[in-house]
């Protein structure tokens, strides 16, 4: 039971640090599939930034910088140039997936995956005075990587920015009314461009946390669909930072069963399903308990202005 | 405006995919080291003949005609995989070397381009064309009718498609874990083993079952305990999946996951007790020397050596070939050099013990007083 939590906890982080990403794509009013992709860019400088330095942090904020880059690439094609959003973030993670790969075989001269040795330094297990020594509770709190610990400060730390600040309801009025608040005196294409920087880097750190804290290496691909269950977490948790970390956790642990539950005469292949079986039905409840299937909150000044 | 945006979203996408083929084209993998297979240099009875031979043999052929040979080689998987496609890029280094033979490689990721690549090199006149994994037994099947002067090769395949210019090689990989089965059981103090697959098919649940009983000859009670992790490509998921196996008891790990099997490696190196892993399909040594017992080398690359040097030779014969311990291609790789990054005197004698055992096995699968059966019940 205990390892059961602890190995929920591992599968979830790497979802919810996107997620968070997601939530703030997503209460400015921007559409954001392109989680994925930022996050696959975030493995591959991470451990980029680590190889050169020798330091996991400063992979990390390598991580972030690229990724915050990514970012406000992203919301300049699709609000000062107009582009489809969905299209913009599928070439996005298409472009991450063959730029990380085209560049470890430069960088690295080596195709599929990289650990290159000693030379990359990732991220050290905490453990936490005091705290370790009590039973169950110590090894379920004990022990992970830093970025686990940063994930779970932040979702606290962004709820409070969103409902609690002038801030947050600026930023959530933006998504929700743009024209609101640009009536306002708002600068919504300030606030879009600025927290997708911010979304980047945290897909960044999420990136940074697969391949530093999660493993010690980069391989072609690595995310594996992480961040398309992230956008899911935030759909989900309609983009609120409490429930986008149940949605997360229960990902997580629907992962976790879908390989410890194996091999007790029931076919592996049914139990790998879960996963997807519980995203389809996590939405589909979703969607019944709101009653409707449409965007969150897509208010977007460009369409409204061509459609007059 | 619109029409800007359209080309320069085109441009980025096109840019994204161009980028995806580049990156994958080359076959510049890692080359830690010659000697493919330590432990089969006994035992060539038939058609594939040993490295060693061919080594001698090409002095004489290499400047022929042979470096006119078109070959290709499709594969599924992307290069780089710690695994099958390594072994046979290792291969395919030995061939550029020995024959000046150089190996047109594709990866043709998507089930859609798999077909379309078999047809364009048939189409370009190729020689040979190899393919890796039974999903290309299809587009085989439909194409080589139309180039009968092309030779496909389906590794990895147990298909007989009854055409002059098509052989398909199959592995008996349940002999080689069956010795693993004794190498892991030796090596373990639980009894508690565990299995890491990528994927659920017939030879690797017969790989699985064989690998219990070979632990089983060594110590009755072993148990084995696999994991499907769904994904070859997945290292992420490999050590969730080995920290798990690890909590649960499981002190010997053997993998059948290729780039998911780093994962499980790295989950072994950083588990507190002696956790050890038999891995598959290239050698992982370097990576651990001292988790590390032994790789489950089916023989990709010595059929893809073996076969060029036959086809240079005027050699080849259709159907299907069954690689197994007994002609030499499948290997249980085991390394001398264990634990070189500072194990106990102690361990590495128990290591040498394990090994010892483990080759009186495989003498005994070669010379036919045991018999491995294809076991392919769900346990």
């Amino acid at each position: 039971m205990t390892q059961l939590i602890i190995s929920m906890i591992r599968c979830a982080t790497p979802i919810l640090l996107a997620a968070l990403g997601g939530i703030i794509c997503e209460r400015v009013g921007v559409f954001n599939i392109a989680l994925e992709g930022m996050m696959l860019f975030g493995c591959f400088f991470a451990i980029y930034g680590s190889y050169l330095s020798g330091s996991a942090w400063i992979g990390a904020l390598v991580a972030m910088a690229v990724c915050g880059a990514v970012g406000f690439i992203f919301v300049k094609l699709t609000e000062d140039m107009g582009a489809e959003p969905t299209i913009t973030g599928i070439g996005i993670n298409t472009l991450a997936l063959g730029m990380t790969t085209y560049l470890m075989k430069m960088v690295f001269g080596e195709g599929g995956s990289i650990s290159a040795g000693n030379k990359i330094s990732g991220f050290e297990r905490i453990e936490i005075p005091f705290i370790k020594d009590i039973p169950v509770i110590g090894e379920i709190l004990s022990g992970y990587t830093p970025l686990v610990y940063l994930t779970f400060i932040l979702v606290p730390i962004l709820s409070f920015l969103l409902y609690r600040t002038h801030m947050g309801i600026s930023l959530r009025a933006v998504g929700e009314e743009a024209h609101a608040a640009q009536a306002a005196g708002l600068s919504v294409s300030r606030f879009r461009v600025i927290s997708l920087i911010v979304a980047g880097m945290l897909c960044g750190l999420a990136g940074a946390h697969l391949s530093l804290g999660y493993v010690t290496l980069f391989s072609e691909n690595m995310t594996n669909g992480r961040g398309f269950f992230a956008y899911v977490a935030v759909v989900f948790g309609k983009a609120d930072p409490v429930s986008v970390m149940i949605a997360a956790l229960v990902f997580g642990l629907a992962d976790t069963l879908s390989t410890k539950v194996q091999g007790n005469g029931i076919p592996s292949s049914l139990v790998l399903m879960l996963p997807y079986v519980v995203t389809i039905l996590a939405l589909m409840v979703r969607s019944t308990m709101t009653g409707n299937g449409k965007k969150l909150f897509h208010s977007n000044l460009k369409t409204k202005e061509v459609k007059q | 405006m619109k029409k800007k945006l359209a080309i320069l979203l085109t441009t980025v996408l096109v840019f994204g995919m161009t980028l995806t083929g580049c990156g994958n084209d080359g076959g510049n993998t890692p080359a830690p080291e010659e000697g493919q297979n330590a432990e089969s240099d006994a035992g060539n009875e038939e058609q594939p003949a040993e490295n060693e031979e061919k080594e001698d043999q090409k002095e004489e052929e290499a400047g022929s005609d042979a470096s006119d040979l078109k070959v290709a080689f499709i594969t599924p998987q992307a290069t780089g995989d710690n695994g099958p496609v390594d072994d046979i890029m290792l291969a395919i280094d030995r061939v550029k070397n020995d024959y000046g033979i150089e190996v047109q490689v594709v990866e043709a990721l998507d089930t859609t381009d798999q077909e379309d690549a078999v047809r364009s090199f048939a189409a370009e006149n190729y020689d040979v064309i190899f393919t890796l994994f039974q999903q290309f037994v299809e587009p085989v099947r439909k194409i080589a009718p139309d180039y009968p002067d092309t030779k496909f090769i389906m590794i990895y395949a147990t298909d007989d498609l009854g055409m002059d210019n098509v052989v398909a090689y199959a592995y008996d990989a349940w002999e080689t874990s069956y010795a693993a089965g004794v190498l892991a059981a030796s090596m373990s103090e639980s009894g508690v083993l565990g299995n890491v697959v990528g994927y659920e098919d017939d030879t690797i649940v017969a790989n699985s079952n064989a690998f219990l009983a070979g632990a089983q000859t060594v110590n009755p009670d072993a148990t084995v305990k696999r994991v499907n992790a769904a994904s070859f490509e997945d290292p992420a998921k490999g050590k969730e999946v080995g920290n798990q196996l690890i909590a649960d008891g499981a002190d010997v790990i053997f993998t059948d996951a290729a780039r998911t099997s780093l994962g499980v490696i790295e989950a072994a190196q950083e588990a507190s007790g002696d956790v050890f892993i038999i891995g598959d399909n290239s050698d992982h040594s370097a990576l651990a020397p001292s988790a590390v017992i032994g790789d489950n080398i089916y023989g990709y690359g010595n059929t893809l050596y073996n076969q060029i040097s036959d086809i240079v030779a005027g050699k080849f014969e259709s159907g299907v070939i069954v690689c197994s311990v007994g002609n030499g291609i499948s290997v249980l790789q085991m390394y001398d050099d264990f634990g070189s990054d500072g194990a106990s005197d102690e361990l590495k004698s128990k290591y040498k013990a394990a090994v010892e055992a483990t080759n009186e096995i495989i003498e005994k699968i070669k010379n036919g007083e045991v018999t491995v059966e294809k076991d392919t019940s769900a346990k």
